[in-house]
């Protein structure tokens, strides 16, 4: 038992010290916050007035920020307690610098006056001693003409009240400035701390709302020059090829009696341009929902292009795991397919390389060849809608296109 | 009533040789025509791809009657509709026919906007009925309005309540459909079984109450078709 006890002792009292050693410091550090709150929040003041609302924040959350340091032993760390914060904005700032001048000036009277109170009242033995003479009656003066005799006559007595009324003042002295540091803090934080973060919240979700909303009119805009360009396909190719092969076949009957041999050349040239119409209503039809994209996936749709690809394709593309979603494969197909026609129109290349990846998340897809390069977004080609249609599905077109080749046109979309 | 026409017709079976400006970017269809109207004793004297030529071509040509495309480079809209608009400004009543995919009401009261007449406005396909199209071409060249069938009925389709053609009864609707569509009086007459006296007193009731002035016939049918139009 003898043993155990200091270790009892030490467990009873040690805290003890400890919980008074960190309430002194805390109330220390606290009262220096507040007692010197009236400077800085004229200071603040000043700033806003000088269209430095900014920095007036700054040093107030740099104030609250170090205050909360030094006491964190104290106090868990508050949920706000995130340092260098960006400001919602000025007028939250300078509302915090007006709004805080009241708040600043009741706390910081209040903590000078109870720390008056203690250290007076503590130090009056001291302080009657050194000044001996004739002892007044002690009395409490509430301003200058109301006077509240205590009825002490005695010096005992005196020291005795004062002692008591300094002690008690004292052990009040750490609520006193809790409650004071909670509503001058507390009301930076929540101008300064929590209005900033339900304001980056904010920008947070306006920013996805304006990622969207971005994302839509990319659809619609890749949608819109798709139907136009097809409706130019259409109109510059079978339509022509139909419009021709009825003006034959008018010809055809128009002479049927009069030149029979001129008829039967009409109507072997009409044959070619049905044919030449249903190629085109084919490729039209690739064009909008291709087949093999469709029955396939999008590996098989590669090598179909590449078969059909004019510049000889080397495919680098291992097999898919599972089939894409529709909305994928799609728009990753038109862009081989694109870039192949831009390869064929363009680049001059004499061989092109056409790859697939699909790992972590990510499609990506890409033709590289050996042309003459200078391929950019904004040169036509096709590649602005591309860019348009992958966007529109979370992805992006990359264009590595020097002059002088190679050229590289990749997409990458988000694909789980 | 009949159309007045502009020249002393014709030294071949309803036909006189038109001296024509051909205007379209579609070789094919280019090619075609130029063939399709010199088959038939025409002299096609410029063969053109686009608005500016087109516009060039008829000021120096001035031709008896131009086929345009309506829609040509650079904008693949209605350039060429635009360009016979700029020549007709230029060359008051140059005769036009405009071919298009596509017909469109608006595209033809631009066309009459200028109410002097001599223009066609028909779908491409029309062309294959060789006979009728080669007889609306020289119809057109003499100064007759003819629009296509497909025009009048997005007009018949589309009627609004505060019509200025409401004051018009069902007969003098179709009759003033039939003018739009280039008929002479004769040709109406036939189509609905009228006498032709009764034609004329249906046409002269429609230019009434259309408050068309009388001036010469010609101008008022252009006028009467343009009300129609913009009905």
């Amino acid at each position: 038992m003898t043993e155990t006890f200091p270790v009892v002792v030490g467990s009873r009292w040690r805290p003890g010290t400890r919980f008074i050693i960190r309430t002194g410091r805390r109330t220390l550090v606290e009262s220096l916050y507040l007692l010197t709150a009236p400077v800085t929040a004229l200071a603040g003041l000043l700033l806003v007035l000088g269209g430095k609302a900014r920095w007036s924040a700054g040093l107030e959350r740099w104030r609250i920020a170090k205050l909360r340091a030094l006491t964190a032993g104290a106090q868990t760390a508050s949920p706000g307690s995130t340092g260098t914060a960006s400001g919602p904005g000025p007028w939250l700032d300078a509302g915090h610098a007006v709004a805080v001048l009241p708040v600043v000036l009741i706390t910081s009277v209040v903590t000078a006056l109870w720390w008056f109170v203690s250290v007076a009242t503590i130090t009056f033995p001291l302080r009657n001693q050194l000044t001996p003479g004739p002892q007044q009656p002690m009395s409490l003066y509430l301003g200058s003409h109301t006077a509240l005799s205590l009825q002490l006559g005695s010096p005992g007595l005196h020291v005795a009240f004062a002692i008591t009324l300094g002690l008690l003042a004292l052990f009040t002295l750490p609520l006193v400035t809790r409650v004071c540091v909670a509503a001058q803090a507390g009301l930076g934080q929540v101008l300064l701390w929590d209005a900033s973060a339900l304001h980056r919240r904010i920008s947070g979700l306006e920013q996805e709302r304006d990622t969207a909303r971005a994302q839509t009119v990319a659809a619609v805009t890749a949608e819109t020059t798709a139907l136009r360009r097809l409706e130019r396909d259409i109109h510059d190719g079978p339509q022509q090829l139909l419009v021709r092969l009825a003006m034959e076949l008018g010809r055809a009957q128009h002479h049927f009696d009069t030149r029979p041999e001129a008829v039967r050349e009409i109507l072997a040239d009409a044959i070619v341009q049905t044919q030449e119409a249903l190629e085109e209503l084919r490729a039209l039809s690739r064009g909008i929902a291709p087949p093999v994209l469709a029955d396939r996936g999008l590996r098989e749709a590669f090598i179909a292009l590449a078969a059909r690809s004019v510049v000889p394709v080397e495919l680098d593309a291992d097999p898919l795991d599972r089939r894409l979603d529709a909305a994928i494969e799609t728009p990753a197909y038109f862009v081989i397919a694109e870039a192949l026609t831009n390869v064929a129109k363009h680049s001059h290349a004499s061989r092109c390389a056409v790859g697939l990846r699909h790992a972590g998340g990510t499609l990506r897809v890409w033709v590289t060849d050996d042309g003459t390069g200078g391929a950019a977004l904004d040169k036509g080609h096709g590649l602005r809608g591309l860019d348009d249609r992958l966007r529109a599905v979370g992805g992006r077109l990359r264009i590595t296109s020097p002059r002088g080749g190679p050229t590289t046109i990749a997409a990458e979309l988000p694909c789980c | 009533m009949l159309l007045t026409p502009r020249e002393p017709p014709t030294d071949r079976a309803g036909h006189r040789p038109l001296r024509i400006v051909v205007a379209d970017d579609a070789v094919l269809l280019r090619e075609g025509l130029v063939r399709l109207l010199a088959e038939d004793g025409h002299q096609v004297v410029a063969a053109v791809g686009d608005g500016p030529a087109l516009v060039d071509a008829v000021l120096a040509h001035r031709p008896d009657v131009s086929v345009v495309d309506v829609r040509m480079p650079p904008t693949h809209t209605d350039e060429g509709l635009r360009a016979a608009i700029t020549a007709r400004a230029q060359l008051p009543g140059a005769p036009m026919l405009v071919l298009s995919q596509y017909v469109e009401a608006s595209y033809a009261a631009d066309l009459l906007a200028d109410g002097s007449g001599a223009v066609g406005y028909l779908l491409k396909d029309r062309v294959a009925k060789v006979a009728e199209f080669l007889d609306a071409l020289d119809r057109v060249a003499r100064g007759a309005t003819m629009l296509d069938p497909q025009v009048i009925a997005q007009l018949l389709a589309g009627q609004r309540r505060d019509d200025p053609l409401g004051a018009l009864t069902p007969r003098e609707r179709q009759l003033l459909a039939l003018m739009a569509e280039g008929h002479s009086n004769t040709a109406i007459a036939q189509r609905l079984v009228l006498s032709a006296s009764a034609v004329e007193k249906h046409i002269g009731n429609i230019f009434a109450k259309l408050g068309l002035p009388p001036d010469d016939a010609q101008h008022r049918r252009v006028l009467a078709v343009l009300a129609y139009l913009r009905a």
